[in-house]
Order: C-alpha cells, then structure tokens, then sequence
C-alpha cells in the first residue's frame, strides 16, 4: 500500500474519500424512505465533487505557475447551486407534507389526494 | 509520523464515519447531525488543500444554511408519531443501492490508483507549495514589472531547462545571473515574476469579476428564482 504511506497530502488520497463520500451518497439516496434523507444523499454527493474539484485545483498548476484557481471557483458555484436546490427541494417536501401528511415516498404515490 | 498527518487522517476518518452515520441513521434527526458534522469534515479538507475562501464559504453556506434549512424542513414535516422503524425501503432496494454503492467505489478507487503512476511519471500534479493562496492580493505587479517582465521575460523559461514554476527562488536568480542580469535586476525580475504568477494565485475575486462572470450573474438570476419559485411552493392557496 504505498499509496498509504506517501505522506498524506497527495492527490489520490482526496479522490479516494470524495469516491467514498459518492458511494455513500449513492446509497442514501436509494435506500431512504424520508424525502429528507433522499435529500441528504444528493448533498452528499455534491460535497465529494466539491472535493475532487479542490483537490485537483491544489495539485494541478497552470502555465503561470499558480495553482488552478478555477477548480475553487467550480467548488463556489457548486456549493451555490447545492444551496438554491435545497431550498426548491425542502418546500417540495413542505408541500409534499402538507397534501399527503406524510413524507415517507413509499407512500406518496398519488399525484392528487 | 508528523502531527499534521495524524490530523489529516483523523479529519478523514471524522468525515467518513459522518457519512456513514447518515446513510445509516434510523432517526433522520440524528442523520441530519452527522450531515452537519460530514460538512464540517470537508471544510476542514478545504483548509488542508489551501483553499481557505471555499472552506468560509462552505461553513457559512452548507452548516449554517443548507443544514439549517434541511433542521427546519425536518422539524416541520415529521409527525410526533411517526414510526422511524420504517426509515428504510425494502431489503431488493437496499441490496441495490448497496451492490451500486460497492461497484462505483471500487470503480473509483481502481481508476485512482491506476492514474497514480502515470501522474507520477509526467510530474504532472505535484503539489504546488504556496503558504497563501486565496484572498486579496495587495502587490500587484507594477508598471516597471510588467516592462521588465516584458524585457526578460525569455530568460524566465528558457527551451530545454525546468519551467519556472519548479524552481525555487535561489535557482531561479541563479539562473538569472547567469543569463547576465546584475543581482539587483535580478531580484527586481524575480519579484515581478511573482507578483505576476500571484494574481493567479490571488485572485478569486478577479477570476469572479473577470472570466466567471457570467457564471456568477446566472447564479444570481437562478439564486432569485430558486427562491422565488420556492416560497410559491409551498405557499397556502387562499380560499
């Protein structure tokens, strides 16, 4: 496992957490029942690409010589958009609450009451 | 084993253990907690990849914003009497999420390992040290920089030796001196050198302003409808 040993700040360390924060997204999200926790998997799943986009900003380096800047910004932008589709989704589950009582997407299977 | 590696491993660790407690919570309250603490991970993970801005931003934005308001859509969408035993689907749904989970995780962790080798080889993602990378740069290379970038900027890489940015500062006025610059223009050179190379460094509030910017009025325009459309969601009909 040299990989291991390599000290810690090397690239294929962060892309092997954010893959495992992915995985653990993935099965958040098909494995929950709570339209809430549905909705933690999806952000689960946007913080590990956070991570892959950071990381590849610290370890790559453009022409100039700087680091990637971009990949932080890519990060902003993500986290922007995980923050304007949570609040779409919360009041899809506030509305969804409100006609069915009930949040658990088992039950929600009739488009009217 | 030097006190910032243990760190770093036991942020890893903090992160990882969070994740799992959320996929596997039965009470989504105390999922919703370790999502708040998994968010803390990574932007503790921001801190050690020199990207301090993005790790503010994601504190204010994912713990005390998004969490937040996943808190409130919990608090008011779970009935006292809600039976949390049925947290899950049913066993097929929960042997596929896994058996997915599993194979895109081992799919990831092969290809990174795979891409180690090569990346090694080429040099290609070394890390880049810098103690300082985001915030506000407050020397900007000046006019006498620029003309002396422009002047020398050829003995700055020239074809067939290291690029600059894999020296350090004393090899590069070595190189300097030897290309004939007296010492004192070649600090000057180097100086300007690094102011230039900074504003890439610097410079998210340029990169925001200058090539992101229309990313960032979209956002905007997509931010305001975003809310718009969601306090329309949810509102009652008037009868």
């Amino acid at each position: 496992m040299e990989w291991f040993t390599g000290g810690p700040n090397v690239l294929t360390n962060y892309l092997i957490l954010s893959g495992f924060l992915f995985a653990c997204g993935i099965f958040a999200m098909v494995s929950r029942r709570n339209a809430v926790g549905i909705l933690m998997g999806v952000e689960l799943i946007l913080n590990a690409a956070g991570i892959n986009f950071v990381a590849f900003a610290r370890f790559g380096h453009d022409k100039t010589g700087g680091n990637h800047l971009d990949g932080q910004i890519f990060t902003l932008f993500i986290i922007i958009l995980a923050a304007a589709e949570a609040a779409v989704a919360l009041a899809l589950v506030l509305a969804v609450f409100q006609t069915h009582k009930t949040i658990a997407l088992n039950d929600v299977d009739e488009m009217q009451m | 084993m030097a006190i910032s590696t243990l760190v770093f491993w036991l942020i890893v660790l903090f992160t990882a253990g969070s994740a799992l407690v959320v996929i596997s919570a039965r009470n989504i309250l105390h999922a919703g907690f370790a999502l708040a603490t998994a968010f803390l991970g990574v932007g503790a993970l921001y801190v050690f990849l020199h990207a301090d801005f993005v790790a503010a931003v994601q504190l204010i934005v994912y713990v005390g914003g998004i969490l937040v308001l996943i808190m409130f859509a919990i608090m008011f969408s779970s009935s006292v009497a809600e039976d949390t035993s049925a947290e899950r689907r049913g066993l097929f749904a929960m042997g596929t999420g896994g058996l997915a989970a599993v194979v895109v995780f081992i799919g990831i962790f092969l290809m990174v390992r795979r891409l180690e080798k090569p990346l090694n080889e080429r040099n290609q993602f070394a890390a880049v040290d810098y103690t300082n990378t985001v915030g506000v740069q407050f020397d900007l290379p000046t006019e006498e920089d620029e003309a002396l970038l422009a002047k020398n900027g050829s003995l700055l890489n020239p074809a067939g030796e290291a690029p600059p940015n894999k020296l350090g500062r004393a090899d590069l006025l070595a190189r300097f001196e030897k290309a004939g610059l007296s010492k004192e223009d070649g600090t000057k050179l180097l100086t300007a050198y690094e102011r230039e190379t900074a504003r890439g460094r610097y410079g998210i509030g340029h990169k925001i302003i200058g090539e992101y910017i229309l990313p960032f009025e979209v956002v905007s325009i997509l931010l305001l409808a975003a809310l718009v459309g969601a306090v329309v969601i949810v509102r009652k009909e008037l009868n």
